[in-house]
């Protein structure tokens, strides 16, 4: 089929048009939001507090806070999302409630990230004492972002072929010689593509928090998981909901700031996986 | 040649021993977790519900949670769910369909190369970026247009709630469409039929179910968004039918009533778990109507 | 069905007795009993869908990875029931060894692949010359395969087969399951196939599950012809391709079942 044809009739030209409207729109918000960001691109709104003073606020405790939560919600969610999706698809028999914890977690991520901060106020904020703090922002996300894993990790384990795990049987390996040996390093690319899908997805949630109670303004960058809750994407919502133009020029620049950690994210991401495809020969 | 000899245990390795406790272990952390958060909602609701009652609740059209006299009527909030989730289809939907028609029909290499990424990149976008976007550019446009628009309006939320399940509806449905055996479009070229025809003749009723599933798993995502919303539509709960005027939604009440404030036990509190639980059945509601749909439309075109 | 031979026989080496296998629903092999003798090599023969993978892999307890799988009746290694409960099934694999019919190499070395099974048990010898010993026997040590860094799918596919077999025997099995290692292969690499099991023959008892009937009258001692999951007919090859008894492994043999 040639190009000329391709592209001549009224559907291809309807088409087109509604995918270039896409792109349009997409290039719209990339360049307001940095235009809007124009005014604070400097190294020390990363770094400052925020203020009340607009020309002096930054995003430093907002940075640290995110950073924070995204490595207890790693931490949390990667290890047991990744050991459920291995027992699941490797130890566990197929059985009727096999199946019936299938569904219930596919039914689960489709559960909104605002449910999960109702229940994380229940059970961590008020149930396990923690209160508002980043300890109970990790714990909140990571429950946000565990049927993701699972679900994400499963598919890249059940993708790895069963004549692999045959073989390796075969050849008088144990389970767990089959699983660590073969199953996860040919899952292993999928595993990492799911997780990184599921952090960054989290990462830039912001109504959870919200709905835990994250500080509405704090000036000190929190050391450690007890302290207040604070984030960028809570920020971002802070300064949006203030009505002076200069704000919303804060707010684009912590856009900005969020967008370059889930960047960064999916840049680790990648080189790991880029690493294990070197490793696999 | 004794059993002993077939036994092999001594040489079960540290990890083989460990690993199929710790992964256990993993698993019922994992679906105890889940449970408990299904538990809470499901507690907290019930305790609410034997307050007001469930009637009342699914029937009043007032939503006044921190009134003298509460009222806690869902209406108003179902309303301007719907709504939002209604609008953001109508914008998302064409387009993205089409899109994924022309990626997956016309596009050239480069165009699909950039136009994957801008939707993948679309897709990462935090939500509360969006809200950032309706609230700073979407409304100050609108209300360029119709001068009386409200500040906060269920239009702006509609369009930007539509641009961000786009990408959602843009890799679903591309997906259904290659599902479709290439051997009917060249069954319908054959035939002398023009490609634009035979897409929308043949390629796209084949792939109708999955379409379908695709749109119903992104009004679920519309349904359960909460940053644009609460951004972008306001915090009036008010029945209204007008896309210029301001509406509060489910996940708005949720995400603006700083309910960290609430204390444990009181209707206010309730409150909030009564909504997250109303907001779980209208997604799961809105996914498993999508899968079943979905399943129907594939044995059609099975038959 | 028959004794298995007239000739005396030490005990067999594997056997089954009254062996019923079912997956799910789906009955895949019916009261199959089938002594395998010590350094014989014994071809199965039978249409596509006949039981004969399954039966392979019931002797190396491999049917029970697959869920829903039900087997009934004995398989004795050596006299010992191998689903005895004391029995470890992982121990049963590394000395009955197999061979599948697709090369399933693992994406790494060649000698990593060899090492696979030696290292899995806790191998204390030195395993580059274990290496050297089973490529050479497979004749894969002086050709492309003597680089032992060499990533092994970049080997072709009758190589890939005789590396998959090396990879075996460095388990130092004492039985041989071959299920079809020929048939994704053309005639040249069968044939150099063909020509190594028959050396392999002076070391190990070997089960071949073959779809081609002169390959097994070309290499085996026994043959068994399944149908159904039934074993029809199991004695020499010699007098079960010119005289068997049983009619309807005459039409097959004489092709009339496919």
């Amino acid at each position: 089929m040639n190009a000329p044809t391709r592209r001549r009739d009224t559907l291809g030209i309807a088409c087109g048009a509604a995918a270039a409207a896409v792109m349009a729109a997409f290039v719209l918000l990339a360049v307001f939001l940095l235009g809007e960001a124009r005014s604070v691109a400097n190294p020390a709104f990363l770094l400052d507090a925020p203020s009340r003073a607009a020309d002096r606020a930054g995003v430093g405790p907002a940075l640290a806070g995110t950073l924070w939560l995204a490595m207890l919600t790693a931490a949390l969610a990667l290890p047991i999302g990744i050991g459920t999706a291995i027992y699941l698809e490797e130890y566990a028999s197929r059985n009727r409630l096999a199946a019936l914890v299938g569904s219930a977690l596919a039914g689960l991520t489709g559960v909104p990230s605002v449910v999960y901060g109702v229940a994380g106020l229940a059970l961590f904020v008020r149930g396990l004492g923690m209160g508002p703090s980043i300890l109970a922002g990790g714990c909140t996300l990571a429950v946000l972002a565990l049927p993701t894993v699972i679900v994400t990790s499963r598919v890249a384990i059940r993708a790895v072929p069963e004549e692999m795990r045959l073989a390796a049987y075969s050849l008088g390996a144990t389970r767990w010689q089959v699983v660590r040996g073969e199953v996860l390093p040919a899952a292993a690319p999928g595993i990492v593509a799911g997780s990184c899908h599921a952090l960054t997805r989290t990462i830039g949630e912001a109504a959870p928090l919200l709905v835990l109670g994250a500080a509405a303004f704090m000036t000190f960058a929190p050391h450690g998981p007890g302290d207040p809750l604070t984030s960028l994407p809570t920020r971002i919502f802070a300064w949006t909901t203030r009505s002076e133009q200069d704000f919303a020029a804060l707010a684009a620049g912590a856009g900005i700031a969020l967008l370059l950690v889930l960047l960064l994210v999916n840049l680790a991401a990648l080189a790991v996986r880029r690493r294990m495809r070197g490793g696999a020969r | 040649m004794t059993v002993a000899g077939l036994s092999g245990a001594g040489s079960r390795a540290l990890g083989d021993r460990l690993a199929g406790p710790a992964l256990l272990a993993c698993t019922v952390v994992a679906v105890g977790t889940l449970v408990a958060v299904v538990g809470v909602l499901g507690v907290e609701t019930g305790r609410f519900l034997t307050q007001v009652s469930p009637v009342r609740f699914v029937t009043e059209v007032d939503w006044l949670p921190v009134a003298e006299e509460p009222r806690f009527g869902v209406l108003p909030l179902l309303a301007a769910t719907a709504q939002i989730a209604v609008g953001a289809a109508v914008f998302g939907v064409p387009f993205g369909l089409m899109t994924a028609i022309y990626l997956e029909h016309y596009a050239g290499a480069r165009a699909e190369r950039v136009l994957t990424a801008a939707t993948a990149l679309l897709a990462g976008v935090p939500t509360v970026v969006y809200g950032y976007f309706a609230l700073n550019f979407v409304t100050p446009a609108i209300r360029g247009r119709w001068p009386g628009t409200e500040a906060f309006n269920a239009l702006s939320a509609c369009l930007t709630v539509g641009l961000m399940i786009l990408p959602t509806v843009v890799v679903l449905s591309r997906s259904a469409l290659k599902s479709v055996p290439p051997a009917l479009m060249e069954a319908g070229l054959a035939l002398g039929a023009g490609r634009g025809r035979v897409v929308a003749r043949v390629l796209v009723p084949a792939a109708s179910g999955g379409i379908v599933a695709a749109v119903f798993l992104a009004m679920a995502r519309a349904v359960g968004e909460t940053m644009i919303v609460t951004l972008a539509a306001g915090n009036q709960a008010q029945l209204t039918w007008s896309p210029l005027e301001g509406l509060r939604t489910l996940t708005a009440f949720i995400a603006q009533s700083s309910l960290g404030d609430a204390p444990t036990g009181t209707l206010q509190y309730g409150a909030f778990f009564a909504v997250s639980a109303v907001l779980l059945v209208v997604c799961w509601g809105l996914q498993a109507s999508g899968r079943f749909l979905a399943s129907r439309g594939r044995g059609a075109t099975a038959r | 069905m028959n004794a298995p031979s007239t000739r005396t026989e030490a005990p067999p080496v594997l056997a089954a007795e009254d062996l019923s296998v079912r997956f799910g629903p789906k009955t895949a092999l019916t009261g199959v009993t089938l002594p395998v003798a010590r350094g014989r090599v014994v071809s199965i023969i039978g249409p596509s869908a006949s039981g004969k993978t399954t039966l392979l892999r019931a002797f190396n307890r491999l049917n029970e990875l697959t869920p829903g799988v039900v087997t009934t009746g004995t398989v004795r290694f050596n006299g010992v029931d191998i689903h005895d409960e004391g029995v470890d099934p992982v121990e049963v694999r590394r000395r009955v060894g197999m061979v599948f019919q697709q090369a399933t190499l693992f994406p790494k070395s060649v000698f990593d692949n060899v090492a696979f099974g030696p290292r899995a048990s806790g191998y204390a010898g030195d395993l580059q010359e274990l290496a050297e010993e089973v490529l050479t026997a497979v004749d894969l040590w002086s050709g492309a395969a003597g680089d032992l860094d060499a990533p092994a799918l970049t080997l072709s596919a009758g190589q890939q087969q005789r590396l998959c077999i090396a990879r075996t025997l460095a388990l130092k099995p004492e039985v041989l399951l071959l299920d079809e290692p020929t048939s994704a292969l053309d005639p040249a690499a069968t044939a150099r196939i063909e020509s190594l099991i028959h050396a392999l023959k002076r070391d190990y008892t070997v089960v071949l599950a073959t779809h081609g009937r002169r390959q097994a009258a070309r290499l085996s001692d026994m043959t068994a012809y399944l149908a159904g999951g039934e074993l029809v007919e199991y004695g020499p090859t010699e007098s079960l391709f010119t005289n068997p008894r049983d009619p309807r492994t005459e039409s097959y043999l004489t092709g009339r079942i496919p």
